[in-house]
């Protein structure tokens, strides 16, 4: 077989070497492409407005979406991100109302965050179900946990007079400091810890990471206090923003975190070719993309196609596991 | 060397590049001024905030919004994808909207923490197609460039209920099933509580006896009781929740069977919309030929109802009825607020009285009269409220404006 | 993704290249195959290239050559499964050009598969009739008395009466599974019977009932195709035998010219130069047990005792649900025994993977692609994977250090890749092979348990294998070797436990003199 490879190698372009690189060089060819766009879209005239605006909406997306890779990176996904951050939000604000001061609302986020990912990855190897689907069922936990949060009420707001300090947690330095801190530990977790290479081992095969020692329902565990410990964090960062909850706050902002990891060049079954930085490169993506969007006057509806369409195309061309189907037959002979 | 798969593959990054090249064809549109607009105007944009991306009504209003108003007024909309209740979507949407250059929104929701994101990047807000609840006006009325509510009043919802349920009575109903909407469910609206409190009172004058939900029945928000025959001769059943959304109430059906099976009904009182699903989900259990009323919009789903047989009395919403929420704007954008918000300088909270409709006749009269290429607001009639154009508009003939009904309007186009 | 790819007749060789056939000696009533410059190709590798066969009436073809020589692929062709990429095939003299398995088998070429084709759910005598249901029924309904009739029947022409055909498949074990695949192809009485037995699913039972079936065959002057790895067992079987390595024929010899080291060195296309297995018959290892069993019970073990010691290779081997499997899961702590314990020199009780690790025991599944391997990763990953917590300094992992650590197992063991950054499903078995055990041996593993350690391995990769085991050895590592081969078993151990029923049956020590028939006896 391998002598085959070589062979075919030799006899001209070796296709799986460009789709290979090709793969690779999408996210940020997408990436590219988009701020292009988005220039367009600007006159080639950016206002501090529009920066600042970038940098609001994509601090939360990036802080979930990298600490949601740890979780994509064992082929798994996690549906409650968005309600979770929002039952953190909540709990947040009813803290920070209570008296908790700044400081401690964002323990109370992180806490809860941390909390909900715990509960998701401890039930999953209790009941030995995949995590994915008891991330589907504490969706509709956390929704019902909300609601009655919500006492029958429309959103819960920061107390009027105590507003104050929390205005001045809006800041874009403040954000940009958060993800860049998160972001290095993570990467540093991610590629240069024994943590992170198990999490590679188990995406790639959880046969042969039992069989290498790796528990699964720890590495799990962990795994998802990583991305609840992000959850949290965003959580903090949607109370700076708009010192409210509602019932579905950060329902979509999930949904938007799982594409714009796929954006970022995360391969779908995780294993050996996960990325840290396809939660970065993907929400920069996805922010821009939703921002151009409205920017062009594209109308209700016609939005969410181009995206839904972009997502497919990206996993379409994401999905070149040429070899792999290649080889797949080809073990045959 | 080159098999038809790999080459089906190698086309794939192309084609995706393709699907953005739309968007540079929206680019170049972008310069153009619509056709038959008054190029002397100033050309304003406005953002729009959908309560919904798919429901017949917001279509309506997006169709009006783009197809009338953008040419007549010379506004450009742009559209934020439909927030629901989500708040950091809603907010977002409100940043998107400032960066595309919008200078004031049409919010079909009203959401707190959105008005005051507004607010702040300094965009007017009205706050358009009906009411906010009491709280969360209180909480942004004082915003400066916080206009108000436009739509339909609690007391229209209210009146709205009432109507139809005496409508019904007054024409022989006997078996009645009351469709209760939001109320019971956890994201509860006061215009559906309204509505169903207008059912309710029509129910009791006709001898009906109400007993409140008790406690333990029900969870959160207002819930919907039980009623007795009483005097009335009435046999009521009750049921809540939304038909055709799963999401968000996804028990809804088997819920509905339990309620309905083995009844018979020849009157559904419906405190919203959804009088197909509803019909639907009835002809599934064996009723059929049940009349319907529905508080919902003049649309062409309502209309298929109406000509099914299934609707027989609508109050609703037009298409058109966004278009004094879009005049506000305007008179805001140019310098003129004060004639928009109350006279204590807070937001105001301006009627736009439903249309009624008892038959499929009256039903197309009314559409008629809100055509597309001339609707019920259409830009002579809206002209006449602006007050860069005409400076003697004051506040209160602003309020009448927006106030004007389907008599009215219909006087106006003679 | 081929299947638009058909041979097209524009695809056939020039009559220049066919005349080396109409040369040949065999008259052309005699042949009935005949394969004119096949080529078959996956993507961008190819399988087939320009092969050109004939089969003739009363033979036994042997097909043999190393993995990925393209054997398989030559006969799935002919037996329909699936269509060459160019090339010309003629059955009897016609074009031959088999939509499917079912449609061969109509026509005459009847294949028993590598993979297990029969389905467990539904009875042995659907099994057979699969693919023919319209004979045994109407509207949708089967016959079930004359279905079983007709299997029935089916079975007794290949001489088995003890199985009930109207019991559901999944009631066999999976190598009586493959009685009912050679009674399926066998009542269709084919003018080729093409047998592929590359993977030994089949218990002795079945084999004997191959070796019957495929010499009537020859007797009643059809034909037959015999695939194996073995080449004794080709050797004795066949009438003649075709040697492919990489896709192409190297040649073939008739059955006088049968030498197991010419064929050999056909396959490997080089000459195998000093031992094959160890040479040493020194049994002897040294008296310190590292790792003893007592009364292990449970998944399918029934009280097995056993100690390993320093430096010794204890081979483990018996008919393939023995036991012998479970028990090297059970030995490194994946599988928890419901009775007895493994135990450490120092008495440390082996319950689980971590513990096992933590005292330097490594295992080598036998299903290496599902267990032991991450295909779609790096082999680098793959190596480092068991040694994370040997390369980690407080709690970190270095690029270098850890490239150094993957890049040292790669260049001891001959890793053939481009860079220790190649994805491990792009390499060949006994490639792979070698990253498993790079894996373990880089973790500095001083127990390995290797369950079938040179499955699916070319024969030259395979010596290389068992130099490197005897090294180790050598080194005072200490081998369990799980096998189901026995030649390799009396070829390496020390001492040879043979197990049967979940018991050890027998244990032999290594001796010149030890042979196969004297085992077989404690297997079956």
């Amino acid at each position: 077989m391998s002598a085959e490879t070589v062979t075919a190698s030799k006899k001209g372009i070796d296709l799986r070497v460009v789709m290979g690189m090709l793969r690779r060089l999408l996210p940020f060819a997408g990436l590219a492409l988009l701020i292009v766009l988005y220039l367009i879209s600007t006159n080639f005239r950016p206002t501090s407005l529009h920066i600042q605006t970038f940098i609001d909406q994509v601090a939360t997306m990036a802080i979930m979406s990298t600490g949601a890779v740890f979780i994509f990176s064992l082929g798994s996904f996690d549906i409650s991100l968005g309600v979770g951050a929002a039952v953190s939000v909540c709990l947040g604000i009813m803290a920070y109302n209570a008296g908790a001061g700044v400081v401690g609302m964002f323990l109370v986020c992180l806490v809860v965050g941390m909390a909900i990912g715990f509960v998701n990855s401890v039930l999953s190897a209790v009941f030995r179900m995949p995590v994915f689907v008891m991330t589907i069922a504490m969706m509709s936990v956390l929704t019902a946990t909300l609601q009655i949060l919500l006492g029958g009420k429309t959103d819960l707001r920061v107390t009027t007079t105590m507003v104050e300090p929390i205005k001045a947690l809006d800041n874009p330095y403040l954000r940009l400091g958060f993800v860049l801190v998160f972001f290095l530990i993570c990467l540093v977790l991610f590629n240069f810890t024994k943590m992170g290479r198990r999490n590679k081992v188990l995406g790639g095969n959880p046969k042969v990471a039992e069989q290498t020692g790796i528990s699964i329902a720890k590495q799990t565990i962990l795994t998802f206090l990583i991305s609840g410990s992000a959850v949290g964090i965003a959580a903090f960062l949607l109370i700076a923003r708009s010192r409210a909850v509602t019932a579905n706050t950060g329902v979509s902002l999930g949904m938007d975190v799982m594409m714009a990891i796929v954006f970022g060049g995360m391969p779908l079954a995780g294993g050996a070719y996960s990325k840290i930085s396809a939660g970065i490169i993907g929400s920069f993506s996805m922010v821009l993309l939703s921002q151009i969007l409205t920017m062009q006057g594209i109308t209700t509806g016609w939005s969410q196609v181009y995206k839904a369409v972009l997502f497919l195309a990206v996993v379409f061309v994401a999905s070149f596991s040429y070899r792999e189907k290649m080889l797949s037959r080809a073990e045959m002979f | 060397m080159f098999t038809k798969l790999s080459i089906r593959r190698a086309l794939a990054l192309p084609l995706a590049l393709m699907t953005c090249l739309p968007l540079f064809a929206a680019c170049s549109d972008d310069t153009d001024t619509p056709s038959g607009g008054d190029t002397t105007a100033p050309k304003y944009v406005i953002g729009v905030i959908p309560f919904s991306d798919t429901a017949a009504e917001q279509i309506e209003w997006n169709n009006y919004l783009n197809d009338y108003v953008a040419a007549a007024l010379n506004v450009e909309f742009k559209f934020v994808p439909a927030p629901g209740t989500d708040s950091d979507a809603a907010v977002r949407g409100v940043e998107e909207l400032k960066l595309a250059g919008c200078q004031g929104i049409l919010g079909v929701v009203d959401t707190v923490a959105a008005i005051e994101k507004a607010n702040e990047l300094g965009m007017w807000y009205v706050r358009g197609g009906g009411l906010s609840t009491q709280e969360n006006y209180d909480a942004v009325k004082d915003l400066p460039y916080y206009l108000g509510t436009m739509g339909p009043s609690l007391e229209d919802e209210y009146a709205a209920g009432y109507s139809a349920a005496q409508y019904f009575v007054a024409n022989g109903s006997k078996d009645i099933l009351v469709y209760g909407a939001l109320l019971g469910l956890s994201i509860p609206s006061d215009m559906h509580v309204q509505r169903f409190y207008g059912i309710r009172d029509a129910l009791i004058e006709a001898g009906a006896v109400y007993t409140e939900p008790t406690s333990g029945s029900v969870v959160l928000g207002p819930g919907i009781g039980e009623f007795a025959t009483g005097t009335s001769g009435l046999n009521i059943s009750t049921i809540y929740g939304l038909a055709g959304y799963e999401a968000i109430d996804p028990t809804f059906n088997e819920r509905f069977t339990a309620a309905v099976s083995g009844k018979s009904f020849d009157t559904i009182l419906m405190s919203a919309e959804g009088s197909q699903d509803v019909n639907t989900l009835l002809s599934g259990v064996g009723i059929t030929g049940a009349r319907m009323n529905e508080v919902g919009a003049f649309t062409p789903t309502a209309q298929a109802s109406f000509e099914a047989g299934i609707l027989q009395y609508l109050v609703g919403k037009y298409p058109s009825s966004m278009g004094p929420s879009v005049v506000a704007l305007i008179n805001a954008i140019d310098g003129h607020a004060d004639v928009v918000k109350a006279a204590d300088g807070t937001g105001s909270r301006l009627q736009g009285p439903f249309w009624n409709a008892g038959s499929l006749e009256e039903f197309n009269e009314r559409m008629a009269l809100d055509a597309v290429a001339n609707p019920a607001f259409n830009k002579e009639i809206m002209e006449n409220y602006i007050v860069r154009l005409h400076p003697d508009v004051t506040r209160e003939t602003f309020a009448e404006f927006a106030a004007l009904d389907y008599d009215a309007l219909a006087k106006l186009h003679k | 993704m081929h299947s638009d790819q058909r041979c097209a007749p524009e695809d056939v060789a020039p009559t220049a290249e066919r005349e080396e056939y109409d040369a040949s000696p065999v008259a052309a009533r005699d042949v009935i195959v005949e394969i004119h410059d096949m080529v078959k190709k996956f993507g961008v590798v190819t399988a087939l290239d320009k092969v050109n066969i004939q089969v003739l009436r009363g033979e036994i073809l042997g097909l043999i050559g190393e993995n990925g020589s393209g054997k398989s692929t030559l006969t799935s062709i002919i037996a329909g499964i699936q269509p060459p990429t160019s090339g010309q095939m003629l059955f009897a003299g016609q074009p031959w050009k088999p939509s499917s398995m079912t449609d061969a088998l109509n026509k005459g070429v009847g294949m028993i598969v590598q993979e297990n084709g029969v389905i467990a759910g539904i009875s042995i005598a659907e099994n057979i009739a699969l693919g023919d249901y319209d004979k045994y029924g109407k509207f949708g309904f089967l016959n079930k008395a004359k279905l079983v009739e007709m299997a029935t029947a089916a079975l007794h022409s290949i001489g088995v009466d003890d199985i009930d055909p109207s019991l559901p498949a999944f009631t066999l074990n999976l190598q009586d599974r493959k009685i009912i695949e050679i009674a399926k192809v066998w009542a269709k009485q084919p003018e080729l019977f093409v047998v592929d037995e590359t993977t030994t699913a089949v218990s002795q039972r079945g084999r004997q009932i191959l070796y019957t079936l495929m010499e009537q065959q020859r007797a009643a002057g059809k034909s037959v195709i015999f695939i194996s790895h073995d080449i004794d067992e080709v050797m004795s079987v066949c009438t003649r035998l075709t040697v492919l390595r990489d896709g192409s024929v190297v040649r073939s010899l008739d059955k006088a010219d049968f030498s197991l080291d010419t064929i050999k060195q056909l396959m490997i296309g080089r000459e195998l130069k000093g031992d094959y297995y160890r040479s040493d018959f020194d049994g002897s290892s040294s008296d310190e047990v590292v790792l003893s069993a007592r009364d292990l019970v449970g998944h399918s073990l029934d009280g097995v005792s056993l100690e390993l010691h320093k430096g010794e290779i204890l081979g483990i081997g018996g008919m393939s649900h023995c036991g012998m499997h479970p028990l090297g899961k059970v030995l490194f702590g994946f599988l928890a025994p419901t009775g007895g314990e493994v135990v450490t020199a120092d008495g440390t009780r082996i319950n689980s993977v971590t513990t096992a690790m933590r005292n330097a025991i490594g295992y080598v599944s036998k299903d290496r692609d599902t267990e032991a391997l991450l295909l779609r990763a790096p082999i680098r990953d793959n190596i480092v994977s068991a040694g994370i917590d040997k390369i980690a300094k407080f709690g970190l992992i270095w690029p270098g250090v850890e490239r150094t650590y993957a890049k040292k197992q790669v260049e001891d063991f001959q890793i053939k890749c481009t860079s220790d950054e190649q994805l491990v499903n792009q390499l060949s078995g006994g490639n792979k092979q070698k990253v498993v055990f790079g894996k373990w041996v880089g973790a500095e593993s001083r127990i390995m348990i290797l369950d079938c350690p040179t499955r699916g391995i070319d024969i030259g990769v395979k010596q290389a294998m068992y130099q490197l085991m005897y090294r180790l050895k050598q080194e005072g590592v200490s081998i369990i070797m799980i096998s189901e081969e026995l030649t390799e078993l009396i070829g390496m151990s020390d001492r040879l436990l043979i197990m049967k029923d979940g018991k050890i049956a027998k244990e032999f020590r290594r001796s010149e003199s030890l042979t196969e028939a004297q085992i077989i006896d404690y297997m079956v």
